[in-house]
């Protein structure tokens, strides 16, 4: 009898997990996420018509760590080229998200010496996709590379402050959209809020 | 829940209706929303079946329409396409409504003055409220930010209100002002609006629809 209650208790404790992500429907693109600069903590596209959405952030519980849907690192490759990586975590939203887990990433060029604190340089900022910012996805049925010139990402808030105590220490929120071999990414939007943990630099 | 609410009201009617005085008043007005500091407006059209059973008391059925103004307003839209100005002006219209079935209580005062009543009520039903959200931008190009979305929620709500009654020869005229609650429960998505509040001002006739057997 006392094992029973001592299971459900470590069941409880271990599902009281928060949802720190929040998902309104936009009405103009079905069943895509409004876009938002509010701190949704969530990305969502079409992949080639096929809606593709980020995983919910979650904090940790008792025997489960948080998930993010977002993580930021820097990356040099062989040529001594530094780029700023961001890398989304989701699923097609049509299928099961246990079957097809896939990522969507951004790579832009950024100097050597690029810090926390200079995240808040791309605020405003349009960029184009050239031989060094690209995207790569890995979603089942969909991986590619795009190809240079032929998308675009636009930053409407991007703001990191490393000295911030709390819990989130900055906001990223923008448009994206980018054609890959054979398909193309549309009516991408993103929204977060920034905590040290995911950016990993 | 409204299968519960309208089981509620018949069986609060039933007793009452085999001896009461019916009324029917149709009802007109005007109505602001103070949740929105003003912002949506709304036009009253209404009917009501109040049961005098009482000299100090009545109920209303009150069955009523808010006919809403169309509002305009400027969202900011973009796009990451560089060959396209980054910011384009999303033209947005919102259009209120509201309806309400509601089982209100008039709880008359005693006045000196015969043919003049005063009466506090007290209202309470089903609120259903919806704003209609359209844009008119470059869809194919631009995503608007923070768009507003068309809203629409039914729930129970509160209020109160003072009326004067002007009681003629064969029929009653009445002007209120109620103050309501915002539907409650939960709160629609973030908007640029919020639930609406709405004071109203309300004029109305009151007909008798049979006579009490002592008055005939």
């Amino acid at each position: 009898m006392k094992s029973k209650w001592i299971i459900m208790a470590a069941v409880l404790l271990a599902g009281c997990r928060e949802n720190l992500t929040k998902y309104y429907e936009d009405p103009q693109n079905q069943p895509l996420a409004i876009f938002s600069n509010k701190g949704n903590n969530i990305l969502s596209c079409y992949l080639n018509g096929a809606p593709w959405r980020t995983i919910n952030r979650l904090t940790g519980g008792f025997l489960s760590p948080s998930v993010t849907e977002l993580v930021m690192y820097k990356q040099t490759d062989s040529s001594s080229q530094t780029s700023l990586v961001f890398r989304w975590n989701g699923f097609l939203v049509q299928q099961p998200l246990s079957m097809l887990p896939g990522t969507i990433t951004l790579y832009l060029k950024v100097p050597q010496n690029f810090s926390k604190d200079d995240i808040s340089s791309l605020q405003g900022q349009r960029i184009l996709l050239d031989s060094s910012n690209y995207f790569v996805t890995q979603v089942n049925g969909y991986e590619g590379i795009s190809q240079p010139g032929s998308g675009s990402v636009y930053f409407n808030k991007a703001s990191y402050d490393s000295t911030a105590g709390g819990a989130y220490s900055g906001e990223l929120s923008g448009l994206l959209e980018a054609a890959f071999p054979g398909f193309a990414l549309t009516n991408g939007r993103f929204d977060h809020q920034l905590s040290s943990w995911q950016v990993g630099f | 829940m409204r299968k519960w609410i309208l089981l509620a009201g018949t069986f609060l009617v039933l007793p009452v209706m085999a001896r009461a005085q019916w009324f029917i008043e149709p009802l007109t007005g005007y109505q602001q929303d103070l949740s929105n500091h003003g912002r949506f407006p709304l036009f009253d059209l209404g009917l009501q079946a109040t049961l005098d059973r009482s000299r100090k008391y009545e109920l209303i059925i009150r069955l009523q329409h808010g006919i809403g103004f169309s509002q305009h307003g400027i969202d900011s839209s973009f796009t990451s396409n560089p060959a396209l100005p980054l910011y384009a002006a999303a033209h947005k219209t919102l259009l209120p409504s509201a309806g309400y079935l509601s089982f209100d209580q008039r709880f008359k005062f005693r006045t000196r003055r015969p043919g003049h009543q005063f009466s506090v009520l007290l209202l309470l039903g089903i609120n259903t409220q919806k704003v209609t959200v359209n844009y008119q931008y470059d869809k194919a190009n631009y995503t608007v930010l923070n768009p507003d979305v068309t809203e629409k929620m039914s729930r129970l709500y509160i209020g109160t209100g003072v009326e004067y009654m002007r009681v003629l020869k064969n029929s009653r005229m009445f002007v209120q002002l109620t103050l309501s609650s915002h539907p409650g429960g939960m709160s629609w998505v973030p908007s640029s609006f919020s639930p609406m509040a709405p004071l109203a001002i309300n004029f109305g006739y009151s007909v008798p629809l049979k006579r009490k057997n002592h008055e005939e």
